[in-house]
């Protein structure tokens, strides 16, 4: 932090004479010579004040000034010193920071004043820069992190510039708020409302009713009023698309409804309740059990104070915090935002109450940094978006180009009318344009989505869905992913014997062994040692074990969870009289209980606690079943198992009683009564076990070339144990890093880490986690993030994919993700990467399928314009019904295949593999494309023949003709049967060609088409079929009282929706009537049927195993019989056709099935055949 | 690694949606193809026909917008309190 702020060249060396001289040579580097008065004034006015963080060879004048772009550091030096007061100065560090940045200005000076003297030797003893910032990039990495007291309150109120004890007055506060701005999050700037209705006014749809618009007043049309009409449509319809659009990402929303919009504050010495979001630095504020924290604030009372941070850091447990200048209750150095005497907007007081002095607002409070970082990452589009949307320009291009060329031909050289050029320019552009191939592949991704859901994965952005197929790198969280998130007690140590203890999560039973040999429940009670551990382990415990169906539920905190159900795992019961409890404090590291056992009249002490400590209390040891003097000897073997344990990333407590006659005597309980003299009982040792299933899913992992990185708050021994438990990194040798080493290595070192093998992150901070997530990114990796806590949300929008969990994670963490589990399990993570694989192995073979029925549409043209006399085989109007009946619904049942056999053991798609390469348009063009012509062509001419016109050998010329100038209103009977002719193998060919893309290698016809447990899962759902009751909900409102313009208009359109769907929902009403009726006798007996007779026939279950292309088969058979049997007949321009035909067309679907069955037999036999498709 | 494929419940408005968006570009597409057959007389289709025509495109279109706009919304995850 301070390294990156302190450049080289705004560091001086020999610093000479008297305070005000020397501090002008660092005043004459300062960046905006422009604004040194305005400092030298803000030194002067501060007087010996802004320089209080002295010590007595270091000085740090500062300042805070407004418009300042960031901090900035000058740094001085002086061998000899420089005269201060009665002090030599021998550093000064002239410190500016801007002014609205208050809570940034205390945090550097908190870190300065640790910093500073931790180094003050090892700095005045540097010759150059380099030296100097190496020195300070050095002493950041051990002494960077503040001490609880670096700031006294006296030093807080001098720089807020506020009274502790009246608060600020009204005037200063109203001028404060006009500088600081309120106490909001804001948003960032969003498209303006104009560009999104000016979009909506030219969407392809909306594209579409122009072109109509534009021809209205082409010179030959003139319908003029028609023109006008549609062109009102378009400014409707686009109002009314805007008007559905406006919604928007609410992380910020979130993330404000987490500060309190009230609070209680003093002012002018009056205390008095306010907006929040009027709070401004230097204000005094107070805070009760359940509030809300406001705004950043530093405590100056606190009692009994407890805070819920989890919004915040993820941290379940609540945590104690102090006022500031008591003395140094916790020892040792923070993280600015784990500093017991802060408390931070966002969070809220679970217990106590307090005063602080607010300290950061709005976008400069700790919250308000998240919500920018979170703001400032744009939300990129996915490969498959952007290789999709430039596929479909370069075919439209393509397409258009092409349409063109035959618009010039058709008019200038084959005598059309310009008009009836363009309507053939119109059909070659919609035969090749995929248009519908983006609202497909986003229907596809919905479908995989769901299909997630049901694997406890639930995905937020469509985008995502496809990207986790290419997902090359997960970096996890350990607690709860990989690990369970609870405790459980798994090895003992008493009578100098280690004690091995086995169980699943709270369930209390499990056993206890010693070197594999396993101990009774008779042969505990026998064992004094254990059992009184074990006594220990129930009585001194404020836990509870509730037994739900789903198996047990901790209630209370998870160490004394553990340790319960230890106890009861050794079969210790009953009840007990609680005379007076010690609680845990962190301070003594010890809980206490004074109690009577029941049937024993004796008092006990039973005591638990960090082993160091509550072994200082003990001098006596149960061993061998008495109790004897604690000697020197077994201190140490205690150290070294204690150390043992803990090297293992255990958690380890130690148990102790004491029930001496003088104990019993005894009317005062406090600790420093009763928690000495005690009998050292033995240790436990716990951790949080790893998920039964995370082992599998890490070798899936492995298998699929995916590697697994562990980041994780918690400590480095802990997540190696883990580590090594789940099997990460396989059989390589696991790195381990915590986030104080990866803060002092440059990029370029922390990409050779992440770029080798997998590692574990310990100790880390959201901005290590962000930071390892964006050098992922730049290494190209596709990288899928775990998080729960506030604080993770920019790493989770950063990532390709940011997986919130659902049990543990808040809110903002899950508006932030791309995804959210809703076990929290590491395995549903591998799931849903199956799926993303199998999502886009479907888009590949639903746009294969879409291409392949280009050619039919296109070669007829082709022929007509190359061929004079040929007739043309596919109007228009042909081609719009190609495009409607045959591309849509069959391909959307393609996306919904599921995953295919070993998809996981292949490796992770390459982010710059094409989804679309030539050589797959191509193919699927002008090979599968053509098989399908070939087959319309044949129909095409069987009819000729049959009606009498063509004859083997003859040429296209010999088919009924196209109507002079293609006036179809004049065309024959005759050519309208040949256009029927051609058009019904379309669909019958690609019929076939759905069928064959549902595998690339299992035949249809085989019984492996189908998994045992899908066929299971269809049959059984076929079985126990029943038709559901509908109850129509109509509520109809005939008042429109809505206050509001926007509210009144959603009535009116719930009111007209409400009344447009009541017909139907009567018939749903009166169908579901009718099947309940039918239920017993036929519905559920024919189902049954049905089954069976599928569980016989397992090919025809193939067939119908996917009921959305069996729904699109159906349906282009349908279509096909409107359009030639109707009224439809005659906008479409086809006419029946003899029996015969229809039945030949099907010799496309035969051969095609032989051609792909074949294909895929000798796929099985290990050829690849890719040049087939 | 077999996995048990689960049709039976297929995101139906997501589907619907897109069948009607479909449509809606088809009966857009086919308004300026009535059009131009009815300058060159291929059809003799009456104006208020073709204003219909245009009118089911904009409500086709609507009606998928809205559907899966709902869908959408219901996809999303809900951010009640812990």
């Amino acid at each position: 932090m301070i390294v990156e702020l302190l450049r080289a060249e705004k560091i001086i060396f020999d610093l000479k004479g008297s305070f005000p001289e020397a501090l002008e040579s660092p005043l004459r580097r300062f960046s905006s010579p422009d604004r040194l008065p305005e400092l030298r004034s803000g030194l002067a006015s501060a007087k010996a004040d802004a320089y209080s963080y002295i010590g007595s060879h270091i000085a740090i004048p500062h300042v805070r000034l407004e418009g300042l772009p960031g901090p900035e550091l000058i740094l001085g030096l002086s061998r000899e010193g420089v005269r201060l007061n009665q002090h030599r100065v021998q550093i000064v560090l002239l410190l500016v920071t801007p002014a609205e940045q208050t809570e940034e200005h205390l945090k550097l000076l908190q870190r300065l004043s640790s910093l500073l003297p931790a180094i003050r030797h090892e700095l005045v003893a540097q010759r150059d820069a380099a030296g100097v910032l190496r020195v300070v990039a050095r002493g950041e990495q051990f002494a960077g992190k503040a001490t609880y007291l670096n700031l006294t309150q006296a030093q807080i109120a001098f720089e807020l510039q506020t009274d502790l004890e009246q608060g600020l007055t009204e005037a200063e506060a109203r001028r404060r708020l006009e500088h600081y701005g309120p106490n909001i999050l804001r948003r960032a700037r969003r498209t303006p409302w104009y560009l999104k209705l000016l979009k909506n006014f030219f969407s392809f749809f909306a594209v579409l009713l122009w072109l109509a618009t534009l021809l209205c007043f082409m010179p030959g049309v003139d319908m003029p009023q028609l023109g006008i009409a549609v062109l009102v449509v378009i400014l409707v319809n686009g109002f009314f698309s805007f008007l559905q659009e406006q919604k928007s990402d609410r992380a910020v929303e979130l993330l404000q409804n987490m500060i309190a919009h009230r609070c209680r504050v003093i002012r002018d010495g009056q205390s008095t309740g306010i907006d929040a979001a009027a709070l401004v630095p230097g204000d005094l504020i107070f805070l009760e059990e359940g509030d809300l924290v406001p705004a950043d604030a530093r405590l100056i009372e606190a009692y009994e104070v407890e805070v819920d941070h989890s919004t915040l850091t993820g941290e379940s447990h609540p945590a104690r915090r102090y006022k500031s200048d008591q003395p140094i209750l916790l020892p040792g150095k923070f993280l600015w935002i784990e500093l017991p005497n802060i408390v931070f907007a966002g969070t809220a007081l679970v217990r106590g109450r307090a005063r602080g002095v607010v300290v950061g607002t709005g976008m400069h409070s700790e919250i308000g940094k998240i919500a920018d970082l979170t703001q400032a990452i744009r939300v990129a589009e996915s490969p498959l978006q952007n290789q999709l949307r430039a596929t479909v320009l370069a075919i439209s291009a393509l397409a258009g180009a092409l349409g063109f060329s035959f618009l010039l031909l058709g008019w200038l050289v084959a005598g059309l009318s310009f008009v009836e050029a363009f309507v053939f320019f119109i059909g070659l552009f919609v035969a090749n344009v995929p248009e519908g191939l983006l609202p497909t592949v986003t229907l596809s991704l919905a479908m995989g989505v769901t299909r997630m859901a049901k694997r406890n994965a639930l995905v937020k952005s469509l985008p995502s869905v496809e990207t986790l197929g290419c997902t090359t790198v997960i970096c996890s969280d350990k607690t709860g992913t990989l690990t369970q998130n609870l405790m459980m007690v798994n090895h003992l140590y008493v009578d100098a014997q280690s004690v091995e203890v086995s169980g699943v999560g709270y369930m209390p039973r499990g056993e206890f062994s010693v070197e594999g040999k396993k101990i009774s429940v008779e042969g505990i009670s026998s064992w004094a040692a254990l059992r009184r551990l074990l006594e220990c382990a129930f009585v001194c415990n404020n836990a509870r074990l509730e037994k739900t169906v789903a198996g047990y539920r901790l209630v209370g905190d998870p160490t004394e969870g553990a340790l319960l159900c230890l106890a009861e795992k050794g079969g210790i019961r009953g009840i007990h009289h609680r005379l007076h409890l010690n609680p845990f404090d962190s301070l003594r590291k010890r809980m206490s209980v004074v109690a009577k056992l029941e049937g024993r009249q004796q008092k006990t002490v039973y005591v638990k606690g960090a082993p160091l400590e509550t072994l200082a209390c003990c001098d006596r040891i149960l061993a061998g079943g008495v109790s004897r003097p604690l000697e020197n000897a077994d201190r140490q073997r205690i150290i070294a198992a204690n150390d043992a344990l803990a090297s293992r990333g255990l958690r380890v407590l130690a148990l102790a009683y004491r029930d001496d006659p003088e104990l019993q005597t005894q009317e005062a309980y406090a600790a420093e009564h009763v928690e000495n003299r005690l009998v050292f009982l033995g240790l436990a040792a716990m951790s949080d076990p790893i998920r039964p299933q995370v082992p599998e899913a890490i070798r899936a992992c492995h298998g699929a070339g995916i590697r697994v990185l562990m980041i994780t708050g918690d400590y480095a021994l802990t997540a190696a144990s883990i580590g090594h438990e789940i099997g990460l990194g396989a059989n390589t040798p696991l790195s381990i890093f915590t986030g104080a080493e990866i803060s002092e290595m440059g990029d370029d070192k922390v990409k050779a880490i992440l770029g080798r093998g997998e590692s574990i992150f310990a100790r880390v901070s959201p901005e290590h986690k962000l930071r390892i997530v964006s050098l992922l990114k730049e290494m190209g990796e596709i990288v899928a993030v775990t998080g729960d806590g506030v604080n993770d949300a920019p790493a989770l929008k950063k990532a390709d994919i940011g997986i919130a969990m659902g049990v543990r994670g808040n809110d903002v963490a899950k508006e932030a993700a791309h995804m959210i589990l809703t076990d929290d399990n590491f395995n549903s993570i591998v799931a849903a990467i199956e799926e993303g694989r199998a999502i886009f192995e479907n888009i590949r073979r639903f746009m294969a399928y879409i291409f392949n029925s280009n050619p039919q549409e296109m070669y007829p043209y082709i022929l007509w314009m190359l061929f004079p006399g040929a007739p043309l085989a596919m109007t228009v109007m042909g081609v719009l019904a190609v495009d409607v009946g045959t591309d849509l619904i069959p391909a959307m049942g393609l996306g919904m295949e599921p995953p295919e056999k070993g998809l996981m053991e292949r490796p992770a798609r390459r982010r710059e593999e094409k989804l679309l390469s030539l050589e797959f348009i191509l193919r699927s063009y002008f090979l599968q494309g053509s098989l399908l012509a070939l087959s319309c062509f044949a129909t095409y001419l069987y009819t000729g023949w049959i009606l009498g016109y063509w004859r083997p050998g003859s040429g296209l010329s010999s088919m009924p003709a196209s109507p002079a100038g293609l006036k179809l209103s004049q065309a024959s009977s005759a050519y309208l049967q040949t256009l029927t002719a051609y058009f019904f193998p379309t669909v019958t060919t690609q019929i076939a060609n759905v069928l064959c893309k549902r595998s690339r290698k299992t035949s249809l016809f085989s019984r492996d088409f189908l998994s045992p447990l899908s066929r299971g899962e269809i049959l059984r759902a076929l079985r126990t079929w029943r038709p559901r009751p509908y109850v129509a909900q109509v509520k109809i409102d005939y008042r429109i009282t809505a206050a509001t313009q926007p509210e009144a208009t959603r009535a009116f359109f719930a009111l007209f929706t409400q009344l447009a769907l009541l017909p139907f929902k009567f018939l749903l009403m009166v169908i579901s009537r009718g099947g309940m009726i039918l239920e017993r006798p036929v519905l559920s007996p024919l189902a049954a049927r049905l089954a069976r007779f599928l569980e016989r026939h397992y090919v025809v279950l193939n067939f119908v195993s996917n009921p959305l292309i069996d729904l699109g088969i159906l349906f282009e058979l349908f279509l096909c019989y409107l359009f030639f049997y109707t009224p439809l007949s005659r906008i479409y321009y086809f006419a029946p056709v003899p029996w015969h035909v229809y039945l030949f067309a099907f010799h496309g679907t035969v051969l095609l099935l032989v051609f792909e069955e074949a294909k895929k037999y000798y796929r099985r036999r290990g050829y690849l055949l890719n040049f087939l498709g | 690694m077999w996995r048990v494929a689960r049709h039976n419940h297929l995101p139906a408005r997501l589907v619907l949606a897109a069948i009607l968006l479909k449509l809606s570009k088809h009966t857009a597409l086919l308004l300026s193809l009535l059009i131009l057959g009815k300058a060159t007389g291929r059809y003799d289709l009456g104006e208020p026909a073709l204003l219909g025509v245009a009118i089911a495109a904009a409500f086709l279109h609507l009606g998928a917008r809205a559907l899966n706009q709902r869908a959408s919304a219901e996809d999303r995850p809900s951010h009640e309190p812990r």
